[in-house]
């Protein structure tokens, strides 16, 4: 406790001591980044050297670095979706007023290769957040967890809050072509409903439509589409030695791909079975014979494969139809 | 035999195969009792026990004032207004009535077998609702399903004393007696209904779940046109006297009329109102402009009645949906507000196989059958897709809701199982090739109910008003071998599935393990047991135990001592405590500790036997609890290592080695491998070779395997020196004494600066 409170006091007159400074003279790396924020409209797009210049301590802001693979080739779906609203905390941020305790940074892989191997950081988009330090102390980074508290602007924007101290807003700028575009879509849903109710009002008061409506809900809801909805699994895996899993492995884990193929399962399971119940009495002696084969085969065969598949789930289940 | 005619013969039948479905539900639940014995299972039941204990002893009133000093202290806990006391009344009228007839029966073995016996209630409740549903042969194969599906079982198993035992039973029956109310449009069977509803509110707080489906089922008749006085008089008589009486029990007090959760049930009845005004002013009234400025006034008043609705929930008159029922629309909520609802095992959503285990075939057969209930479409059958529909999606985000979902399951495969036997066991319409009924006609030797044949008399008339295709029947007699046979292998099938799941996965009691010798002999793992047994005769009768939230009501039920925080919950902030001890180092704990009184600590450790579910493996929870409430003195990052791992060995963060939990859980574990490097079998990671020092604690016990630790708290030291200190003086070490000349400098230049 003791060894924290005196390093807090440190920092504090690190601090008055650097602001006295600024309001002296112009610190040279202090008008760098500054810059270089200005022309990246809050944030600072760095490469390898500017990397390790903007952070050399001591250094009396704060900085929080987006390390980052935008490139095609990269296929990183989080580092785009987080990429736009990193971005916001900054401009954000920096709109207001001339604040100089933090400054965000950007640096995409392309750019900064030797930076991400010497840190060796195998994942992106990582956050880094790099407290002021002092000469010869230079400070730790903490890593803000995006899987765990969200890739949109305002949890991230609470992280900073917390480990600099005062409030850093959010302000999402009004997006009037979207929500223009929201109201007239909804406008225009609502008149075609009503040009179109007069004729298509029978479907709405037909019970096949409720019934494939309701059956398909049941059937996505009973294959895990909501652990997919909530948990988010890929939709298939790259295996070793470049084979694709379709089945993820543990009783508790499914991968996008095998709830679908669940869901067909079942779907054709039940209408087996409905055909065999209903349709097949209605039909002639020796096409109700061909049906009665063909639906009962295919029961047979599909749920055979059912629970082929729920022995890989589950290793020791001891029952198998047949294969 | 012979001498009854056919509908006694039936009915006999029917009670034989009902007698007999209660019987395989009762036994199928008895594994735990044959393989280890007559216990309580699990954390809740443990609770529900105590009470029910003390509810025989003392009487109801006692029980209705209780106030439990020995839980959550030093808070302590409203017992009797803060439970749903279906569960132990029932037991304890059913002891007192066993005591009045001289059966000397044992409290612990109601409580034990009262979910198996009521397991046999359901099958028969089962039975009745889907005889209304399709016919009696439909209604035997849904309670034999119900019987032995183990997503039932999953929570009715011997020992397994817990509200949801008896809630499925009345569930069904206020089900059963729903339809039969709306069916016949009469006030006493709502009553009935409204009744059981209120049985189920004293017994389980999934009620919410009725008093929003019927309301539902109501809305969709609504909408459907089929409003009628039927749906005025059950519907109104339900919700009046059900609402009346849920009021009753003190844990739900004012809430049907006060949080969102309840308002569907109040909006659906004043629209009910409103359209039977309607009804009776139109049947008055034959003006056209009347009729118009009617339709304005019953629009005013819909609006009015919205936004009044809307306005008094804003206004925090009308509480908002709590966490634990928001969570179920908005999925990601409780992960971000509610850590610890979040942090509950059956809270998580339900992957695939979780459906195909508990339901087997019935899985598929379940959408052909809600199919076969559309093709029918009475209100009967508007009501089982409305439960099927929304009970699947709740089982979906939750794995805790299989458990209503599972008796819809039943209802819906025995629908579809059945008309595939009726279809293919009908050897009477081979001749009749020209009757247009979607139901074959009833063969000779098993006439059938009344209900039954006015159902199977209602659908071919609307059948033949739909479909005019023809109707032959199973022509060949290969067709109906294979379709049979196949369907026989099934059903035996599922039962062998039923039993292995139950025998396998939901038989454990959970506080008594079992592994297997090498020569393949059972090995009774009775650590808990053991544990809490020690606790009981070795310590002070108000000695505190300090605990994660899991254990509390094991504690308190098996070692009969004061608890800080048990299962219970209800206080967000005093579990956060116990978590910020638990994850802080020793020092802070200490003050933590001794500022709640704290005796001993104990903690579940499955390193040595790869038991996973132990505190090492909640740790983050605890963790992540604590930082919800104190973020500036726990960080939950602070415990990986820096390349974002959770690990225990040499790598571990030093917050995560300074911390009491993992100082408690490997203290002295090194020396039980000798030589060897340690290794922790659950984490399966190579441990440090030097045990972590505590200094703030003594080992008190350990048990066989070390799956409980307990420490005693150290008392202040008589000079009032840390216990670290204290340690280091008596091992005889220097440091100390140069500390105190430092200490003594800066003292001395305090004074010198004063002056």
């Amino acid at each position: 406790m003791a060894r924290i409170a005196v390093f807090l006091t440190l920092l504090c007159v690190v601090f008055t001591f650097f602001s006295v400074e600024v309001a002296g003279k112009p610190n040279p790396k202090l008008e760098r980044i500054l810059k270089m924020t200005r022309s990246g409209k809050g944030t600072a797009k760095l490469d390898s050297q500017s990397f390790v210049k903007s952070l050399e301590s001591p250094r009396d802001y704060a900085m929080v670095v987006l390390l980052t693979a935008l490139g095609d080739k990269f296929k990183c779906t989080p580092c785009k979706e987080f990429d736009p609203e990193f971005r916001l905390v900054a401009s954000s941020y920096h709109k207001k007023n001339e604040k100089t305790d933090l400054f965000f940074g950007h640096l995409d892989f392309e750019d900064g290769q030797s930076i991400f191997q010497q840190m060796n950081i195998m994942s992106a988009p990582t956050v880094l957040y790099y407290p002021p330090s002092t000469k010869g102390r230079p400070s730790e980074p903490r890593r803000y967890d995006a899987s765990k508290y969200g890739f949109t602007a305002e949890p991230f924007a609470d992280f900073l809050s917390k480990e600099i101290g005062h409030e850093v807003p959010v302000i999402r700028p009004f997006d009037y072509t979207k929500n223009g575009l929201k109201v007239f879509f909804l406008v225009g849903a609502l008149a075609i409903i009503k040009l179109l109710y007069t004729h298509f009002a029978f479907v709405l008061n037909n019970r096949y439509t409720w019934s494939v409506i309701s059956l398909i809900t049941i059937l996505t809801m009973i294959s895990g589409h909501m652990w997919n909805h909530i948990r988010k699994p890929p939709y298939i895996m790259p295996g070793q030695n470049g084979q694709i899993n379709y089945i993820a492995n543990g009783f508790q884990q499914q991968l996008g791909m095998e709830s679908q193929v669940v869901a067909v399962i079942y779907g054709i399971l039940s209408f087996s079975v409905v055909s065999l119940a209903i349709t097949v009495p209605r039909l002639e002696k020796t096409k109700q014979r061909y049906a009665v084969w063909i639906w009962m085969g295919c029961i047979l065969v599909v749920f055979s494969f059912l629970m082929n598949l729920f022995k890989i789930k589950n290793g020791g289940y001891p029952f198998k139809l047949l294969f | 035999m012979a001498k009854l005619d056919a509908s006694n013969q039936q009915a006999l039948l029917k009670t034989v195969i009902l007698g007999l479905i209660a019987g395989a539900a009762f036994s199928s639940r008895l594994f735990s009792i044959v393989r280890y014995e007559s216990v309580i299972h699990e954390f809740d039941p443990w609770f529900n026990y105590r009470t029910t204990q003390m509810l025989v002893k003392d009487g109801f009133y006692e029980f209705w004032n209780w106030f439990d000093p020995r839980a959550w202290y030093p808070l302590g806990r409203v017992v009797g207004g803060t439970v749903y006391p279906g569960l132990m009344v029932t037991s304890a009228i059913i002891h007192n009535v066993l005591h009045y007839l001289h059966f000397p029966v044992d409290i612990r073995n109601v409580c034990v077998l009262l979910a198996p016996v009521f397991s046999g209630a359901t099958a028969y409740a089962t039975y009745l609702l889907t005889c209304e549903i399709k016919d009696s042969s439909a209604g035997l194969l849904a309670a034999a399903f119900i019987g032995i599906a183990p997503g039932y079982i999953s929570r009715s198993v011997a020992g397994s004393y817990d509200n949801e035992g008896i809630a499925i039973f009345l569930l069904m029956f206020t089900f059963y007696l729903w339809i039969k109310a709306l069916k016949l449009g009469s006030a006493l069977w709502a009553a009935a209904a409204a009744f059981f509803y209120f049985y189920m509110v004293a017994a389980w707080g999934g009620y919410v779940f009725i008093i929003n489906l019927i309301p539902l089922h109501v809305l969709v008749l609504m909408g459907m046109g089929r409003f009628s006085t039927r749906v005025y008089v059950s519907y109104s008589t339900f919700y009046i006297l059900g609402t009346l009486m849920s009021m009753q029990i003190p844990f739900v007090g004012f809430q049907p009329t006060r949080t969102s959760e309840h308002m569907a049930a109040l909006g659906v009845f004043g629209l009910c109102q409103i359209l039977a005004f309607v009804e009776l002013v139109r049947s008055h009234v034959q003006e056209r402009q009347f009729q118009t400025l009617l339709r304005i006034f019953v629009v005013l008043i819909f609006v009015v009645g919205v936004v009044g609705l809307t306005a008094l929930t804003m206004t925090g008159f009308i509480a908002p949906w709590t966490g634990r029922f928001y969570s179920l629309w908005d999925t990601g909520y409780a992960k971000i507000h509610i850590p610890i609802i979040a942090s509950v095992s059956e809270h998580q959503p339900t992957a695939w196989p979780s459906f195909f285990f508990d339901l087997e075939m019935l899985i598929f057969l379940f959408p052909a059958g809600v199919y076969l209930c559309f093709r029918q479409l009475r209100d009967e059958h508007v009501f089982i897709i409305v439960y099927s529909v929304f009970a699947s999606y709740f089982a979906g985000v939750m794995v805790r809701l299989m458990l209503t979902l599972t008796p819809v399951v039943c209802i819906s495969a025995a629908v579809a199982l059945s008309t595939i036997l009726d279809t293919y066991l009908d050897f009477n319409t081979a001749e009749s090739t020209t009757e247009p009924s979607g139901q074959p006609s009833a063969s000779t030797e098993t006439p059938r109910s009344k209900h039954a044949s006015a159902a199977a008399k209602a659908a071919a008339t609307k059948d033949a008003d739909s479909t005019k295709e023809k109707y032959f029947g199973i022509l060949n007699f290969d067709s109906r071998t294979i379709v049979l046979t196949n369907f026989v292998i099934f059903l035996v099938i599922f039962v062998w599935h039923c039993t292995w799941v139950t025998s396998n996965a939901y038989s454990s009691p959970s506080i008594v393990l079992a592994s297997r010798n090498p020569d393949g002999s059972q090995h009774i793992i009775d650590d808990f047991r053991e544990s809490y047994n020690w606790l009981r005769q070795n310590t002070k009768e108000d000695a505190k135990i300090m605990s994660w939230w899991d254990y509390g009501y094991q504690i308190s039920g098996m070692a009969d001592r004061p608890t800080l925080v048990d299962n219970n919950t209800w206080n967000n902030t005093h579990i956060a405590t116990v978590g910020r001890a638990m994850s802080s180092n020793e020092e802070d704990a200490y003050e933590i500790m001794k500022q709640h009184d704290v005796d001993y600590v104990l903690i579940i450790f499955g390193g040595l036997l790869g038991y996973s579910g132990d505190d090492i493996n909640k740790y983050l929870w605890m963790i992540r609890i604590a930082e919800g409430v104190w973020p500036d003195k726990i960080k939950e990052s602070n415990y990986f290592t820096p390349t974002g791992d959770y690990r225990v060995d040499d790598k571990a963060s030093q917050t995560m080695k300074d911390s009491l939990m993992y100082k408690m859980s490997y203290y002295r574990f090194t020396e039980l491998f000798g030589p060897h490097a340690p290794v922790d079998r659950v984490r399966q990671q190579t441990l440090p070779k030097e045990s972590p020092e505590l200094n703030v604690l003594d080992e008190a016990f350990t048990s066989e395997n070390w799956i409980v630790r307990i420490y005693k708290v150290k008392d202040l030291d008589n000079l009032g020196r840390l216990h670290k200190d204290v340690a280091q003086f008596e091992a005889g070490k220097k440091k100390r004494k140069a500390q105190r000349s430092s200490k003594s400098k800066a003292r001395r230049k305090q004074r010198e600066d004063s002056d």
